[in-house]
């Protein structure tokens, strides 16, 4: 390809223009040709005009002005045409240019050092790539057609011009370099007042945010004159330069156009004198006439391409220079091969870490672990264990020191190297949206695209991910989640059959112990676990529109609510609801999964309801359009006393929804008995969870201890009926929510713990990657570690918590970024130093 | 808060309002902002204890507040291999205020003696809440601070002999 710029190696050093060279270049020189034929065409009627008037016209004769009008015509749609083929170009150019741009500044962002990010702030990513870097992409496919076509058509005019006569031409010309000269000077001063702008709109936000903060403090003071002056001096400062700079771009768009408007004046005064003397002729002087105002139109968009270019440039340098960092390892080796298998030795020597302000947080440490060693990094808070993990783990470059990995620098490894070769649980693991399963897999995934190989044929078995599980102790919880899963009828009907008979079974066990636990469907009692619309229902929905969520909106179901007498009474409690989620939720910033599963409202809802509540502050309901009464039902329906402690019921209240029961079975007997069955023992319910099913009735308590224990006593009767594997299966479907928000810590670091297992790698290192788990989860990871990995795979653990540590081969007690001792558990309690200290919980001194 | 009462809908004290009540009396809470206050009572949960159910087990780590709306609840060390009964709580006492700030081992254990009602808040949920209210944290710590001092001076005052002899372990609060 010719024209292949050097660019420079950092994104962040390219100029905005270097993107021009580096876009589609087929189409720019597709561009450049259509161009070229753009600006002859844009010529061409004006000659036609010359000749229509002076041939045709002054000669009378028809023939030639059809002949010549069927060229203009021609010249003008086929000009049109042109305009929009070089729009569309220059569109695939700039979106091509855009995408790739984004691409390219997405992969240096995430690999920028762990420090830029701890500064940097998510919303500012996000603008600048969602939305700064859209106008250089705009610009990058303007870049070449805008000028081009235009400079290009201003010398065709002008030649044209000239053409027909230089003197005319010389004289309307000559006020161009004028404009040349004077607006970009009057561009320089709206520049520095639009700067000016920025600073004092800062200014006031800053004066406006302190006057909220300290709102107590001028109304104590009654300051109130006080404050309105200084308000009103950076109003007033504001207003000048505001005031400035609005009068610099009108100064600027008018006097164009006044150098615009000068060159008729000319025309007419010079022209009209030649043409009366007869030297020159009427139709030259229409063209003429023409063309110059034709020159307006390309001169303008000159004009705007190069405010434009300013701006963009203004926006594309403060994307740049904000990602303006390197790098600090090698993602990938120079030349391509699969990544290295390294043994599990750990070699540091010397090791130091430095960060600004010459703080060192490592002063020179040393050890080294042999493969298939353990071994635990312990001491007080801040005394640089996880520092020395992280500089292992790459993620922390240290200043000096050697540290090893199966004799590899490490800080001189490609992360693809390292990553193949350790499993990094770090304190507080991440898990993204998605599913179970989908996070399990993350490591296992990226080391098989590391490998060039199709993560889908590769994926480990059903088998393997169950057993990991188990070792990590989420087997109960994805279980837990496997039989809260809710079928659809017409679904997995052998599952469901399967369903009933464990129903069985499982009360003829354990319905003794179930009765303080479980809330059973029984028709004559209110059921405080289960929504007013299952409470109304009492059954299984057959048909859609009876569904829990279609309720609301079936007119069916309306209609008995007012027959019922139920709507006033649902309507109020919808209400109550909206209102004190609205009043509870409205101030927290952020709100995840965690604080809606007490609310019936939704997460995505919130914004809708929040707009409602300002209505319903009126005690008089009446006003309500049909569309809030339906939220507000919704709301009602949903709602379930022993979840949703925000409102409560009224024993009146739960009579007449019982009363409302039994209307409802009579109506649905009387009219549409198909559409619900009534709950039995013999049937599955399809609207209510698996484990619901198994129960016949919804658990009282959410208590995690309780789910447990009903799950551990479940799942004998599951692999009875061979369904335990189908039911985890559907547990690892779990969605998980955004930052897995869905999961308590403890899971979220089982899932991450369980991520580096199914990987396998020669080096694991944890970063107190147990802290959030209970004592049992504690002591069965750790029993894995020292049953199955020990001698295999060499573990370092970060330990906060010591009750753990004496299955490893090797301690080392960090003190203030040294070493102090290491050794196994035995001889340093022996030894009656530091970890004793630590153990013992007495702090040396006091 | 809403006119609804008269119209029956909701017209018992709902839990939330009740936990509310209550959390507004706790000195650990005295200084959160009551829009914090709100959120912290909603995300609690109110829990049966049968007699003999642990709440917290000596040694495990803590990962609730808890409070006690009914029932009796007994606190036990293990001390030489048998469990030591330290003191009874009844209805009004609250513990685990440590554990909501650190979450670390409880040094006791505390189950029911007759079947208990508790108000749970869970770490969990409180961190959330506080990771989101900046001014939540210096206000506990506050409080807390608070705690230990007018307990180290009680325990001074009450015990002037035992302070001669068990000097040592004293001055917690010159922390």
């Amino acid at each position: 390809m010719p024209l292949r710029p050097k660019l420079p190696e950092k994104i962040y050093q390219r100029s905005l223009f270097s993107w021009v060279l580096t876009s589609n270049l087929k189409l720019q020189i597709l561009l450049m040709a259509v161009i070229m034929v753009t600006v002859a065409v844009r010529v061409f009627p004006l000659e036609m005009q010359k000749k229509i008037i002076n041939e045709a016209i002054g000669g009378q004769r028809v023939d030639l002005l059809l002949f010549y009008c069927g060229y203009y015509l021609v010249a003008v749609v086929s000009a049109s045409g042109l305009k929009f083929l070089i729009n569309a170009i220059q569109t695939v150019i700039g979106q091509q240019s855009l995408a790739d741009m984004r691409k390219k500044l997405y992969a240096h962002i995430l690999t920028l050092p762990i420090s830029f990010f701890r500064t940097a702030s998510p919303g500012m990513i996000v603008s600048a790539l969602v939305t700064e870097v859209a106008n250089s992409g705009d610009f990058i496919g303007q870049a070449i057609a805008v000028p081009v076509t235009n400079v290009l058509t201003l010398v065709a005019f002008a030649a044209y011009l000239f053409y027909l006569n230089p003197l005319l031409a010389g004289l309307s010309m000559i006020l161009y370099p004028l404009a040349l000269i004077f607006v970009p000077m009057m561009q320089k001063r709206s520049n520095a007042a639009n700067r000016e702008r920025v600073d004092s709109g800062r200014a006031m936000s800053t004066m406006i945010g302190e006057t909220v903060a300290g709102v107590h403090e001028i109304h104590g003071n009654a300051s109130f004159r006080h404050e309105n002056n200084r308000f009103g001096a950076i109003t007033d400062q504001q207003y000048k330069v505001r005031l400035r700079w609005n009068l610099w771009k009108f100064a600027i768009k008018n006097s164009n156009n006044f150098f615009q408007s000068l060159g008729p004046f000319v025309l007419f005064l010079v022209g009209g004198w030649l043409a009366i003397n007869g030297r020159f002729d009427l139709g030259a002087l229409v063209a003429f006439l023409s063309a110059n105002e034709k020159l307006y139109d390309p001169w303008k968009e000159l004009m705007e391409f190069y405010q434009n270019w300013q701006d963009s440039t203004v926006s594309y340098n403060r994307v740049m220079e904000y990602f303006a960092t390197d790098c600090q390892f090698t993602l990938e080796p120079a030349t391509e091969r699969t990544p290295l298998s390294l043994p599990g030795l750990v070699e540091v020597k010397d090791l130091v870490m430095e960060v600004p302000g010459g703080i060192r947080l490592l002063k020179g440490v040393s050890m080294t672990v042999e493969p298939g060693q353990h071994l635990a990094l312990v001491g007080f808070s801040g005394s640089g264990k996880s520092t020395l993990a992280l500089c292992i783990a790459q993620i922390y470059k240290y200043s000096s020191g050697q540290c090893r990995l199966g004799g590899q620098e490490i800080a001189e490894m490609a992360k693809s190297d390292l990553a193949e070769n350790i499993g990094f649980v770090p304190q507080h693991p991440f898990i993204f949206e998605g599913s179970i399963k989908e996070n399990l897999l993350y490591s296992v995934h990226a080391r098989l695209v590391a490998r060039g190989l199709d993560p889908a044929e590769h994926e480990p078995s059903l088998d393997r991910l169950i057993e990991v599980i188990q070792q990590v102790g989420l087997f109960l919880d994805v279980l837990g989640f496997g039989l809260n899963t809710v079928f659809r009828k017409g679904r997995k009907e052998n599952l469901v059959h399967k369903v009933v008979s464990i129903r069985a079974a499982y009360y003829t066990e354990q319905g003794r112990e179930l009765r303080n636990l479980v809330e059973f469907f029984e028709e004559g009692r209110y059921l405080h676990h289960s929504s007013v619309a299952a409470n109304i229902l009492f059954g299984n929905p057959n048909d859609e529109a009876y569904l829990p969520e279609n309720l609301p909106g079936n007119a069916d179901f309306r209609e008995f609510l007012a027959e019922a007498g139920l709507d006033l009474m649902l309507t109020e409690l919808g209400r109550e609801l909206a209102m004190r989620t609205v009043d509870i939720l409205g101030n927290v910033p952020e709100a995840d999964a965690t604080f809606f599963q007490q609310t019936p409202v939704l997460p995505e809802e919130f914004a809708a309801y929040s707009q409602l509540a300002e209505r319903l502050v009126r005690p008089d309901l009446s006003d309500l359009s049909g569309e809030e009464r339906g939220m507000l039902l919704k709301l009602a329906l949903r709602f379930t006393p022993g979840l949703h402690t925000l409102a409560s019921l009224a024993a009146a209240s739960e009579s007449m929804l019982l009363k409302g029961r039994s209307m409802f079975m009579e109506r649905i007997a009387a009219r549409a008995p198909q559409a619900v069955t009534f709950y039995r023992r013999e049937d599955y319910i399809h609207s209510q969870t698996i484990l619901d099913n198994i129960l016949f009735g919804k658990l009282k308590t959410e208590s995690p201890k309780v789910l447990d224990t009903v799950n551990k006593t479940i799942i004998r009767l599951l692999i009875q009926e061979d369904m335990l594997e189908r039911i985890v299966e559907l547990g690892l479907e779990f969605q998980v929510g955004t930052h897995g928000d869905r999961l308590s810590g403890g899971q979220r670091q089982k899932v991450a713990l369980a991520r580096s297992f199914l990987k396998e790698p020669p080096l694991l290192l944890l970063d107190e990657a147990t802290s959030a788990l209970d004592n049992a989860s504690q002591a069965r990871i750790q029993n894995l570690l020292d049953t199955r990995w020990k001698g295999k795979a060499t573990v370092i653990a970060v330990v906060h918590r010591l009750d753990t540590i004496m299955g490893y081969d090797k301690i080392a007690v960090m003190k203030a970024g040294q070493i102090v001792e290491t050794g196994s558990y035995q001889e340093l309690m022996d030894r009656k130093g530091m970890l004793y200290e630590l153990v013992h919980g007495t702090r040396g001194g006091s | 808060m809403s006119s609804s009462t008269e119209h029956g809908a909701a017209a018992k004290d709902c839990e939330y309002s009740e936990f509310l009540e209550i959390m507004r009396g706790l000195p650990l809470f005295a200084r959160v902002p009551l829009e914090v206050s709100k959120v912290l009572a909603y995300l609690s949960q109110a829990e049966t204890f049968q007699p003999g159910d642990f709440l917290v087990r000596e040694g495990e780590h803590a990962e609730a507040f808890f409070y006690l709306t009914r029932g009796r609840l007994q606190v036990t060390r293990q001390a030489n291999g048998s469990a030591v009964s330290v003191k009874e709580l009844g209805p009004g006492a609250s513990f685990g205020g440590l554990a909501l700030i650190l979450g670390a081992k409880s040094l006791y254990s505390v189950s029911a003696m007759e079947e208990a009602e508790v108000m749970i808040l869970a770490r969990e949920k409180f961190l959330k809440t506080v990771q989101r209210f900046p001014q939540v944290e210096p206000a506990l710590l506050r409080s807390l601070a608070e705690h230990v001092l007018a307990w180290e001076e009680r325990f001074l005052n009450r015990h002037p002999e035992e302070f001669a002899s068990l000097g040592r372990d004293f001055g917690l609060s010159l922390f």
